[in-house]
Order: C-alpha cells, then structure tokens, then sequence
C-alpha cells in the first residue's frame, strides 16, 4: 500500500486531486514490483481522473483491497488503459462498471445485463473491450437451443448470459466485449456448419420414389436426421434432399444400398 | 406630468424586475469534481431546488453513496441532475416516481404502481430518468417469446415485461432501459416481418406438383413458418414467410429445375 502511494506520489502530479490544473495528455501510470493493500476505491479514482469519467456507487458494498505484481523495471499503464485495469480490479469482487443515464456506475455482475447496452453484431468492434455489452444474433442455419446449451459454460460465470428467444431462432448474448467477441466467433462458425443445401439425387430406372425417400431418411444417421428432409421430386426419378453439405454425400451410398 | 409618469412607470418597473430576481434567484449547474461522499436528502434538496419542485425522498434520504469525479470537474442540470438522483437511488433500490406536482423516492418493487402509461411513440420525448409503464404492440413476433426474451433485460427490482395479450407487451422501467429494450423488439419484428414472393412453377411441372412438393418437404422442420398458394394465373407459386424462409425456399425451387 505504501509502495502504491508512493508511486502516485512520484508519478501522478500533486495536483490531480486537487482539481487545480489538468495533466498533461502523454502521462502514464507507472508501477514496479509488488504493490498490496490498494484499496480499490483508489483504482476508481485513477479511472475518473485518467479517463474524464464519473463513477457513482454504494460505498458500504463496494470495498477491499487488491495486489499488483509488475517487474522490478517498472510497466506503463497508458492513460487509456485504466478504466480496463479498473474493470478487472473490480471483476476480483465481482462488480462492474456500466454507463447508465451518463455516470458509470458500479453494480454487482449478476445484475450487469440488466444495465448493459443492446447493440448489434457490427458495433462490437468499435466498442471498448472492458466494457458489458448485450447483442442479439439472429441464426440462419443452427438451432438457437443447441448454440445456447453448447456456448453457455463459455460465459462469464457471474453476468455473462446466453440465451434463445422463443420463436425467432435468435440468441441474446450479455458478457465482456472482448468476451462476446469471441464467443460470437463461435455462434458464427456453429451456424455456417449447420447452412443447409438442396440438392437433387437420381434414383435408380423404375424406382418408387416415395418409398426410397422414406428409406432413405431412415437411414441417415441421428446426427443428420433432425435437420435433414428427403422427399420425391415431383415428376421425376429422384429425392430431394435438404440438409448439412455432409448429408449429400452419403445419399448416393444410401441409395445404391438400397437398390 | 408626462415626465413624472413616465419616471414613475421606470422606476415601478425596475422595482418590479429586481423583485422578481429576489423572488428567483439562479441556480448554478452543480459541480462534482474529486471524491464526494453524497446524501440522498441533501442531492435531492438541490435538484428539487434547481428545478422549482418538490421531491420526497423518506427514509432512504438518509442513505449515502460515493461519487468520485475527474478533479476537472463535471457539471451537471436540469436532467443530468434528475439522472444523478434517480442512479443514487437506484443504488438503494428505490426510484423517482411523480408524487401530485412534485416527485418521491419509492421502493423500486413498487414502481410499476406509480409510474405514469405512455404510448410507445411518447417514448422517444419522455426524458431518460423518469421511469415510465409502456404497452408495445407486436407484429410477426409472440408476445410470450418477446416477453421471455426481454424478461432477463430488466431491473431485478421494479423492472417487469409481461404478454399483454397474444400480440402486445406491457414494459415497466427507466426510459432510456426502455429504448434499448425496444431495439431487441424491432430486430426481432424484422427478422419474422413476413412477405409473399411469387416463384414461377419450373418447366415441366404442375403447380400443383410444386405446392405439394414444397409442403412436404418442409412440413417437418421446427420453427420453420409459411404459406403456399398456387396463383390464380397457373404458371406461379406464391409464398408467405419471412426471409430466411424464402431464401430456403428459393434453393429448393432451384433443385426442382435440375
């Protein structure tokens, strides 16, 4: 603690609390071995004085102390940084910081998608990474059900949510930007594996088309039957047939087995 | 006597103004700069102050809360100051609610009783702070879905979404919550928005071959919703669905033709 005081003492001007002068732009935060016992209301201040902010929070909850571990050389934290570092000394004690109505203010991470922006797909990347965020995927190809049951232990195990909406084949997504980020690379890659295709399947001369569509669906493995639809085509010797491209090559091997 | 008179009315007149700003005098935006350690009672008396009101805030006046702020300063009034209020209090769990001309600090489990109904279209001229009851109809979308999906959105105290029916949802919460909340319904208006694309019937079949086609092959699929139609001409088929729906549609169409 002591060490952590005398390294704003040293580095952070005398007058940042005071209000009497602005610092100047290029100045950086700089810390150097082991710093324990720093309150956290302190890293709120660096991040309303560093980053022009203004937090408002329930003093009597938002306590504690944390450590800072750098090398003995010393690291920089830029000016930009703070509110980020401010973000994980928080998440120690499962708080976050979310802007609401213009001051950021500091509520428990259970209740952050409460308070977390909604915006879309294409305005995650201009969005600071520390900062919550909701976004809504709608899916063309996957089942929103299976991308939630297999994304959801993926989440922030205090604030983060993943869940479908009923109806709309869509998942709503609350968590860290950076966190989201990642985890919609995800959705974005279960969704392109399960695109479906339709494509036409010749059958054999004289072959009951019906028949061989009700076969042939009976045969598909179980990982394929759910998505998969076969049915005759209309005025013609052949199957119809929707489903992941993997599907397509397995129904001409159906198709000559049951010839 | 002209002159006096007009000597008198100057005068009377200046009396009058200089009266008026006694009467008024202004206040200043207030200030946070640095660490402040803020009480309710005392926040609440200078918005109330600033903006010629009354507001009530009860026992949770006597609730403190830490502000800290760039020792630059910010400024904050009219709005800005109900909104560093309506925060403060939301730390406590209670909210800002009107009270006859003036305001009063609620339990936040008991906002939904006090809070005025808007339309939705009064939404966009309510003020961010004031929390509001709004009814939102739906299209294309079933308000229990909507409600399910919005459910996990809301305050955990005093923020409710409920199915107002099958086609509409009644929101209880703070302004700006509810603008962001109706950005998740307008996307998922749009994304089940139905159209009817007409498809003409490929070479060599009927349209009725094709209508039957298209029914059985998709009769099977979960959450995969239209309507087929042969046209009145013969050569066309009309579908109804929303997009994701007509663009599948219009693959398997494709495949017909091979």
């Amino acid at each position: 603690m002591r060490k952590f005081i005398a390294a704003l003492l040293l580095l952070v001007p005398a007058t940042m609390f005071s209000g009497a002068q602005e610092k100047p732009d290029d100045e950086a935060l700089k810390i150097a071995g082991v710093m324990d016992g720093i309150p956290v209301v302190d890293m709120i201040h660096l991040a309303a004085e560093y980053e022009k902010l203004s937090f408002l929070f329930n003093s009597k909850t938002v306590t504690g102390e944390f450590t800072l571990v750098a090398p003995r050389d010393g690291i920089t934290v830029p000016r930009d940084r703070m509110f980020a570092t401010l973000q994980d000394v928080l998440a120690q004690y499962r708080f976050c910081a979310v802007n609401h109505g213009g001051t950021w203010v500091i509520v428990p991470m259970v209740e952050v998608c409460t308070y977390a922006p909604i915006v879309t797909e294409a305005e995650l990347s201009a969005l600071d990474e520390s900062a919550w965020v909701t976004v809504m995927a709608p899916l063309e190809n996957a089942d929103a059900n299976a991308v939630t049951g297999a994304l959801r232990n993926l989440t922030s195990r205090q604030g983060g949510v993943i869940q479908p909406v009923q109806g709309a084949n869509t998942v709503l997504i609350c968590d860290r930007c950076d966190r989201v980020r990642e985890i919609m690379k995800l959705v974005r890659q279960a969704d392109e594996s399960a695109r479906l295709s339709t494509r036409r399947h010749a059958l054999p001369a004289g072959a009951d088309a019906d028949k061989y569509a009700q076969s042939v669906f009976e045969l598909m493995p179980t990982q394929f039957s759910r998505s998969c639809m076969v049915t005759a085509a209309p005025g013609g010797n052949a199957l119809l047939v929707t489903g992941v491209e993997a599907i397509h090559s397995e129904i001409p091997l159906a198709i000559e087995a049951l010839k | 006597m002209r002159r006096l008179i007009a000597i008198v009315m100057l005068v009377c007149t200046a009396v009058a103004l200089s009266a008026a700003q006694e009467a008024k005098p202004e206040v200043k935006p207030m200030k946070l700069s640095g660490s402040a350690t803020v009480k309710i009672s005392e926040l609440a008396a200078h918005v109330a102050k600033a903006n010629e009101t009354t507001i009530d805030v009860q026992k949770v006046g006597q609730a403190e809360l830490a502000h800290i702020a760039p020792s630059t300063a910010v400024a904050a009034e009219g709005d800005a100051l109900f909104m560093l209020l309506q925060n403060a209090l939301a730390q406590h769990r209670y909210v800002l609610v009107p009270n006859g001309d003036g305001w009063a600090a609620v339990t936040a489990a008991e906002a939904h009783k006090h809070v005025p109904v808007i339309t939705r279209a009064e939404v966009a001229t309510s003020a961010d702070w004031k929390w509001v009851r709004v009814k939102i109809e739906l299209e294309n979308v079933d308000a229990n879905a909507a409600a399910g999906a919005l459910r996990n959105l809301v305050a955990r105290q005093g923020g409710a979404v409920a199915p107002s029916g099958r086609s509409a949802i009644e929101i209880c919460e703070r302004t700006d919550r509810v603008r962001e909340l109706l950005k998740v319904v307008d996307q998922l208006t749009g994304r089940q928005k139905s159209e009817i694309t007409v498809y003409p019937v490929p070479a060599g079949l009927t349209d009725q071959d094709v209508m039957h086609a298209i029914q059985a092959h998709f009769a099977r699929r979960p959450g995969f919703y239209f309507r087929v139609e042969v046209s009145p001409n013969g050569s066309d088929i009309d579908v109804t669905g929303p997009a994701h729906v007509q663009a599948e549609i219009a693959r398997f169409i494709e495949a017909l033709k091979e």
